[in-house]
């Protein structure tokens, strides 16, 4: 947004949010929600799902087709913004490349995305990259100070530091923190609790059981908190991760290794499958059998 | 309720029937035999009362009220009428009508193999039943010493009209069997068996001689499908069978199920070549199967994806230690994996299905050789599978979500993982509709039950599953404390106890 105000000046601070349609090839309609100004437009294709690559297509093509009015004030390009370019399916990213080339002289595209490891070398080298590292966590606390001061609220800076560190460089969750911190009391204390979102709390106990008792029955009772989980729009792989991540902090040195890999191992799966409780349930069962046959060796060791 | 331009036509098409069986003077005998009374009826004489004692009740009772109307169901060929389908919308208008001008019981008859299992639904939704009270009696297959004395009836009276070969008990008995409960195939069978008199008939009397030694005259009890786990002459026999009109029989998904999770193994002296593992993979090494769970899994009409879904939901019961379960999930893991991809979908679904049942039976290490006895492994309830419900749930709040959201383009596992539960803290007063809930409402397990019409995400095909043993239903269930309580509605109290006593 600020780049945009630098190029354009205030008027592209006018959103509107608008609804796109799109007709696939197989004629499907699409919709797509878009918001734009008059002089840039930002969607996220992966709103769609497969059909993304129409939708890349059909919009740059739309934008691109009409030119600025008045060149001489004003930029003679419009600007596109794709979010999620990691999340693009092959064929649209196929689709990007000659379409950004085509359409140089009246449209520039600013992608966004996590990880450029999923975007194919074609777009990679057709753009000019910019990493925009994680804030520090000095700067987390700073921000979270500015935050606070136009709220006309007084941080102590212990525990700025303390969101800082618990939010693990997400600025965004740092902020919703702090919001949920004065929610729960107000004057701050140095010393308050920072609560995280209620599914890591669930995340947790469930991986405090699991550590607990190995058992079929005990397998049955995670189930049922995993599937809980995925009632609630937990990504599975975000599943697996949180819970590779406090098993390790249960458990032993000498297991991380087989742990780790054996949950790269249904990761993986996972992301091949399509039920993904088979193999989150599959993970928590090897986990299980690696810890418990540890437990064993370790009584064994004993008499 | 046949247009009329219709009825001339099927006038002479009977017209014309009678006179070709005249002339071959060979009548089909489930028509010359059809049931004249009460007691020639081979539907167990509990189940032929209850309808009886319905009808009087209603006949006297239908002047005070509205029509009454009564759902007969059923599998196909065990004695009843069958009822012709209309427009569904219509027939409900003529219900409805029917409801309150009418004046005599209307009876309905449909039959209920799990192929047309939806057309129950279809016909009369749940809506339509309760509206209309319409009650629902359904009728087992007919137990086959029922369908033997059935039979046996038949071929006394072809004797006295001078009959030229009687078949043997044996013959009537392996026809009372493959027959699967179905009179009507059952009496076809046994008029092909006695008209017969080429070589397929004295094949199956050849093996009879060599049969002998086993008592045919004890009390041992049929069972449909129990051919296969007697022993290896025998299976000969009912492979002769299948030539005198069997039915293939299908398999319900509970049966299925059931097959897969109580397997058990024979004894390996028994197979001639039966394979020995070396040394080192020898905790590998399993007795032969009993059964083919491929087979198994074909008959019950469900994909293996499906199939594997109730498996992975049922399957914890069932295996006692972790290393089991890991082992087990490690191949359940591979079938889904093997099963994704779009493109070799349709070839690899079946080998998906046979890794998962074999997984689970090879991964069962408490019962690997014929005489192990799987102990505490008493009747367990079966369970539907609850993936696709919670797959329906986690899609719908997660358009909720995206809708209620729409326009700050978040991504929505940042939405769903970040912003709406700290706002759920943030604000907790702010409750809204479908996402914002976000209380752990707990998803109580659905019990498999009988009579249930399973619809699952993908599939269009709907499965029938029949009785269960209810004995020891209540103590296992409050065992496992599952809310059955809140969907026993759509099952069928009344019938389902009587169901039992016609079983037993």
């Amino acid at each position: 947004m600020c780049v945009l105000r630098e190029l354009y000046g205030a008027g592209v601070e006018k959103l509107r949010i608008e609804h796109n349609s799109f007709t696939t090839p197989s004629n499907k309609k699409l919709e797509i929600v878009t918001i734009s100004s008059n002089y840039h437009i930002e969607v996220n294709p992966s709103d769609v799902g497969i059909h993304d690559r129409v939708v890349v297509q059909e919009m740059i093509k739309n934008v691109a087709q009409v030119n600025q009015l008045d060149t001489s004030s004003q930029k003679d390009f419009k600007v596109v913004v794709l979010t999620e370019v990691d999340r693009l399916s092959r064929d649209a990213q196929h689709a990007l490349r000659r379409t950004m080339e085509k359409y140089m002289a009246t449209c520039r595209l600013i992608l966004v995305c996590n990880s450029t490891s999923k975007v194919i070398p074609a777009i990679r080298s057709r753009c000019l990259g910019i990493r925009v590292a994680a804030p520090s966590q000095e700067e987390i606390a700073q921000i979270l100070h500015n935050v606070c001061k136009k709220e006309g609220l007084n941080l102590p800076s212990e525990l700025a530091k303390r969101i800082a560190e618990k939010s693990q460089g997400n600025l965004r969750r740092a902020i919703l923190m702090c919001e949920a911190c004065r929610v729960q009391q107000y004057p701050f204390s140095a010393d308050q609790q920072v609560s995280d979102p209620d599914w890591e709390l669930f995340l947790r106990e469930t991986a405090t059981m699991i550590v607990q008792e190995q058992s079929p029955r005990r397998l049955l009772e995670v189930r049922g908190r995993l599937y809980e989980l995925l009632t609630h729009c937990i990504p599975p792989d975000v599943v697996m991760r949180g819970l590779l991540q406090e098993l390790l902090s249960n458990c032993d040195g000498v297991l991380k290794p087989e742990v780790v890999q054996s949950a790269a191992h249904f990761e993986h799966r996972l992301q091949c499958g399509q039920k993904a409780i088979y193999h989150l349930e599959a993970f928590v069962a090897r986990f299980m059998a690696i810890y418990k046959r540890f437990l064993e060796e370790g009584i064994a060791d004993l008499f | 309720m046949f247009p009329a331009h219709k009825l001339p036509t099927r006038v002479k098409t009977e017209a014309q029937r009678r006179k070709l069986k005249s002339a071959l003077n060979s009548e089909l005998w489930s028509e010359k035999y059809q049931p004249k009374n009460k007691e020639e009826l081979a539907v167990h004489k509990k189940k032929a009362e209850e309808i009886l004692i319905w009808l009087k009740n209603n006949i006297t009772n239908v002047a005070k009220h509205s029509a009454p109307i009564l759902l007969l169901t059923g599998p196909s060929g065990i004695g009843i009428p069958y009822a012709f389908y209309k427009d569904q919308s219509s027939l409900h208008e003529i219900l409805r009508k029917y409801h309150f001008c009418g004046r005599c019981p209307l009876v309905f008859v449909l039959s209920d193999t799990s192929s047309s299992g939806s057309s129950i639904l279809r016909l009369f939704p749940k809506h339509i039943m309760e509206e209309l009270k319409i009650e629902t009696i359904s009728m087992n297959p007919v137990a086959p010493t029922m369908m033997v004395k059935v039979l046996n009836r038949i071929i006394s009276q072809e004797a006295k009209m001078g009959s030229s070969s009687v078949p043997s008990a044996q013959v009537v008995e392996s026809i009372a069997m493959s027959s699967g409960g179905d009179v009507r195939a059952a009496v076809n069978a046994l008029q092909f068996a006695c008209r017969c008199d080429t070589a397929d008939l004295s094949k199956i009397k050849s093996l009879q001689k060599a049969l002998k030694k086993e008592p045919s005259g004890s009390k041992k009890r049929l069972k449909y499908g129990g051919l296969s786990q007697r022993d290896s002459e025998s299976n000969e026999q009912s492979g002769q069978t299948v030539i005198i009109g069997a039915k293939d029989t299908t398999c319900f998904l509970f049966h299925a199920l059931g097959k897969i999770f109580y397997f058990k193994r024979a004894d390996p002296h028994d197979a001639a070549n039966h394979p020995s593992l070396p040394a080192h993979i020898k905790q590998h090494e399993r007795d032969p199967l009993m059964l083919i769970p491929e087979e198994v899994v074909e008959k019950t009409q469900v994909s293996g994806d499906y199939f594997n879904t109730f498996l992975h939901q049922n399957y914890l019961e069932f295996l006692s230690t972790v290393e089991d379960v890991e082992r087990f999930l490690e191949y359940l893991s591979d079938a889904d994996t093997l099963s994704s991809q779009y493109t070799t979908r349709g070839d690899l679904l079946d080998y998906s299905v046979s890794v998962a049942t074999r997984g689970f039976i090879h991964s069962d290490s408490a019962c690997c050789h014929h005489g192990d006895s799987r102990k505490g492994y008493g009747w367990r309830p079966l369970h539907k599978s609850q993936w696709f419900s919670v797959q329906k749930q986690s899609d719908l709040s997660r358009s909720t979500a995206v809708t209620l959201f729409q326009g700050y383009h978040w991504d929505p596992e940042i939405l769903l993982t970040e912003l709406v539960p700290f706002i759920g803290l943030i604000n907790p007063t702010l409750h809204d509709p479908g996402i914002l809930i976000s209380m752990w409402m707990r998803s109580g397990l659905e019990r498999l039950d009988e009579k249930e019409i399973l619809e699952g995400e993908e599939e269009c095909s709907e499965v029938r599953v029949p009785d269960i043993e209810q004995k020891n239903e209540a103590n296992t269930a409050s065992a496992l404390s599952t809310d059955t309580e809140a969907d026993s509605g759509d099952t069928l109290p009344g019938s389902q106890t009587k169901h039992k006593c016609c079983a037993r």
